[in-house]
């Protein structure tokens, strides 16, 4: 079907991420006749063009040339992100600029799919904890709903996307419903016994978005084959993406209309009514400007699209951007810093190997200002690490020439372990996004300029984190252990959010309890910008949670006639 | 025509057979330039030869193919053209030179010209000096990368390390210069006082290591490289995080 001008659709969702093919889900398996539209060019599941090759079908072992660093410097900051197999999947920095006023690290792609293709896939739940942080702390605003409000929505996404992993008991991880979980190796197992025995701290497998074992619901999804080449993109399914399942469910109902290469750059808002009308948009190919109308509009075009959309729609009634009354629009910004951990080598275990190669660590929950444990910073941390054996990388530094060299490398190297922690990052509201009119993007939009920086709380949280897990290492008779504390830009940890939050009071917050805003009850935000803190957990299944139930409250919503 | 069949032609013009051990005299004491395997688009002819023989003696033919078979020479050509920044190419350059130098002061001769077991020692004892000096730099690095370039803090380096000599900045943004003692080279951001770079001399063990690391990459990722001396699993289709060495047999190609 192709986007008509002239139809007033029920919904329209804007990105096709992680939220937006959630939200697309929703609302057309829901009956709604659902415009999506993606600034991005199209994708197509299994259509990965780098899935499948070998290691010698890359030039230049994989390496990014000078040239792709010329395009894609910051999405280059990572380290990781522009490799020739992965570099398509991320935009072209010198077409799509950003300013930054404090260094800020913006890694993002432009695609059907999204990041929902390149994420992590690590998936746990937000607790009382985390929901209760704010008001204890007397921080920032208090969130307006509790675990017992979400946790039937993080069941329901749990359950739907299949996340691997254990139950593991721990009241600052509530736990859902897994998939068989992924093997820990050997020296992994030594110590989470050693953090048990010694910090009585718990270490488990992480708890990620792959299918090990096959979903009744999504028979199209394979199971994870242990390639380790996830952000590729997966031709079997096997980890969660809107390609490989929310979309495809979303197109078996007949109610969505997909546009890609549509950037939707304001909102259309009708004063008298007070509710907003349909969304204006720039084909991102041709240049053409088109409207499209519909009765309830899903902002879900990651945290600083949506809150570029708002910022950009403005009007008499809203000056600031739509939904700006409280000016919280653009403000709070939150990531996890991380980049701060140790790692060493381990005796032993020679006789001791692994085969397959799992895309999954291990992961160390939250233990600091957990109970009876007070620190000088509020909030905490958690890791994720990992252990193996050295390949024929170390061969470099080593002894061997010539046809020992050969020999040597056929034996592995020694165990290595590891680990790097993600931490909370507070709210503040002169940590903020605006709208730059003056630098044009290369379609001739305006574009963001960053003020954003890690601050006191932050920075003594790292000492911490580098400081415990060498103290860790070291309990479980690791040697050589070597810290490292680089946080880069705030942006790294590639886990953007607050910068529309939700709140009781439309005053401080631009949207309510179930991701309205506010000021426009027909417009629900549901990507990263609704948090209200930030917790120390990817965020990615909360963001599909919350989706999943403001979607069912706006259905709801329109159906009573309220919106 | 290779040498030797030009010889014995012009031995059969002058009317008399030239015998064996005086072609082999001869062809010893001038030993034939190595063929290429590739065409060289970022060296030169003998920069390339170098490169391609130094490659070769490090990951040789064995009963599985060496660096050359494996297209070594054309990975590591390709790399310093699309990925090194020119600072770094250059460099490179000016280390082969360097380590031809080092082969005729140690052991006799160019590189391309010595007998492959003098070849193979030349390397032994350039790969230990290298990989020593390696660890200096990047213990060193440790201590000064990301560190304001500063009073008290720039005392202890000039103490540690001898005074700089301070070298012409590439442009006016950066602060060049080089400690003897420590033999390292440092660069400071003028606009924010750190410490931003730490290398070493474009020397034998610069190129040298270079080239090691380079083989090393090509090679292992390389056909043969991962799946004949290494094994390697496109599809492994299932993960065992502890099983014993033997059932595995040897080191995989790709983590």
């Amino acid at each position: 079907m192709e986007a008509d001008k002239n139809t007033t659709y029920d919904a329209i969702v804007v990105g096709t991420g992680i939220s937006g093919g959630w939200a697309t889900k929703e609302l057309t398996e829901k009956g709604m006749k659902t415009l999506v539209l993606e600034r991005g060019r199209m994708v197509k599941h299994p259509e990965y063009p780098t899935a499948t090759k070998d290691p010698w079908e890359f030039e230049n072992g994989d390496r990014p040339t000078q040239h792709d660093l010329e395009r894609q410097g910051k999405q280059n900051r990572t380290g990781y992100t522009v490799r020739q197999s992965t570099k398509h999947w991320f935009v072209d920095d010198i077409d799509n600029p950003y300013t930054e006023t404090k260094r800020f690290d913006w890694m993002r792609g432009y695609h059907v799919g999204g990041r929902s293709i390149t994420w992590g896939r690590q998936s746990y739940r937000l607790g009382d904890m985390d929901f209760n942080a704010n008001v204890k702390d007397g921080w920032a605003i208090d969130w307006p709903v509790r675990y017992k409000d979400i946790s039937p929505w993080y069941d329901y996404v749990e359950q739907y996307i299949g996340v691997s992993g254990t139950v593991d008991g721990l009241p600052q991880l509530p736990d859902g419903k897994y998939l068989p979980p992924m093997e820990l190796t050997c020296v992994e197992l030594d110590l989470k016994k050693s953090m048990k025995e010694k910090f009585d701290r718990a270490l488990t497998i992480g708890r990620t978005a792959h299918l090990t074992a096959p979903l009744a619901h999504s028979p199209q999804r394979g199971t994870c084959q242990f390639r380790n080449l996830c952000s590729r993109g997966c031709p079997y399914g096997a980890y969660f993406s809107s390609l490989s399942s929310t979309l495809v469910a979303a197109e078996k109902t007949n109610n969505m209309t997909l546009r890609p290469n549509s950037i939707v750059h304001s909102l259309l808002y009708d004063d008298a009514t007070g509710k907003a009308t349909g969304v204006r948009v720039k084909d991102a190919e041709t240049g053409e400007e088109m409207e499209f109308k519909a009765n309830v509009i899903f902002l879900c075009a990651s945290t600083f699209g949506s809150t570029y959309i708002l910022l950009n729609s403005t009007s008499t009634r809203f000056p600031n951007g739509l939904g700006n009354d409280s000016d919280q629009l653009g403000r709070n910004i939150m990531d996890h810093h991380l980049n701060v951990g140790a790692s060493g080598d381990i005796e032993g275990s020679e006789d001791k190997y692994l085969s397959g190669r799992r895309a999954n660590g291990f992961y160390i929950p939250r233990y600091r200002n957990v109970g009876k444990d007070k620190r000088d910073y509020l909030r905490g941390f958690g890791y994720q690490g990992g252990g193996s054996r050295q390949g024929w990388q170390r061969m470099v530094a080593e002894m061997s020439v010539g046809k020992d060299l050969k020999e040597d490398v056929t034996k592995p190297g020694i165990w290595t372990i590891g680990m790097g922690g993600f931490g909370e990052f507070l709210p503040y509201s002169e940590n903020r996004v605006t709208l730059n009119k003056d630098m044009k993007d290369k379609h001739g939009l305006p574009t963001l300029t960053f003020d954003v920086e890690l601050k006191e709380n932050e920075l003594k949280m790292r000492k911490d984190m580098k400081n415990d897990a060498a103290e860790m290492l070291e309990a479980a008779g690791v040697k050589n252990i070597s810290t490292n504390d680089n946080p880069g830009g705030p942006g790294l940890g590639i886990h953007e959010m607050g910068a529309a939050r939700m709140g009781k009071d439309p005053k401080t917050s631009v949207l309510n309890g179930f991701n309205q805003v506010h000021a426009c009850k027909n417009v629900y935000v549901t990507d990263g910008s609704f948090m209200v803190s930030s917790a120390c957990v990817n965020p990615s299944l909360t963001y599909m949670a919350f989706t999943a139930r403001a979607v069912d409250h706006a259905v709801s919503e329109l159906k009573k006639g309220n919106i | 025509m290779n040498r030797r069949e030009a010889l014995q032609r012009a031995g059969l013009v002058l009317g008399f057979a030239i015998s064996a051990p005086v072609i082999s005299g001869i062809l010893n004491g001038c030993k034939a330039a190595p063929e290429l395997t590739y065409k060289p688009e970022f060296f030169n002819i003998d920069q390339a030869r170098i490169m391609s023989e130094l490659a070769e003696v490090i990951i040789p033919k064995t009963d599985t193919p060496g660096a050359k078979e494996a297209g070594v020479p054309h990975f590591i050509d390709q790399v310093m053209r699309e990925c090194y920044k020119k600072r770094d190419q250059d460099r490179y350059l000016e280390s082969v030179k360097a380590f031809d130098e080092e082969s005729k002061a140690l052991m006799g001769d160019s590189f391309i010209d010595l007998t492959p077991e003098k070849q193979l020692e030349l390397v032994k004892k350039l790969n230990k000096d290298a990989v020593e000096s390696w660890r200096n730099i990047e213990s060193v690095k440790k201590k000064l990368i990301g560190k304001e370039y500063n009073e008290p803090f720039s005392s202890d380096i000039h103490k540690e390390y001898g005074a700089p000599e301070m070298a012409a900045a590439p442009d006016s943004l950066k602060l060049n210069m080089y400690f003897q003692t420590g033999n390292f080279n440092m660069t400071v951001d003028k606009q924010t006082n750190k410490i931003i770079e730490i290398f070493g001399k474009p020397d034998a063990r610069h190129f040298f290591l270079t080239t090691k690391e380079l083989t090393v990459a090509g090679f292992f990722t390389s056909e043969p490289g991962a799946t004949q001396v290494l094994q390697y699993e496109a599809v492994p289709g299932a993960f065992h995080g502890c099983v014993p060495l033997s059932e595995v047999g040897k080191t995989w190609a790709t983590s």
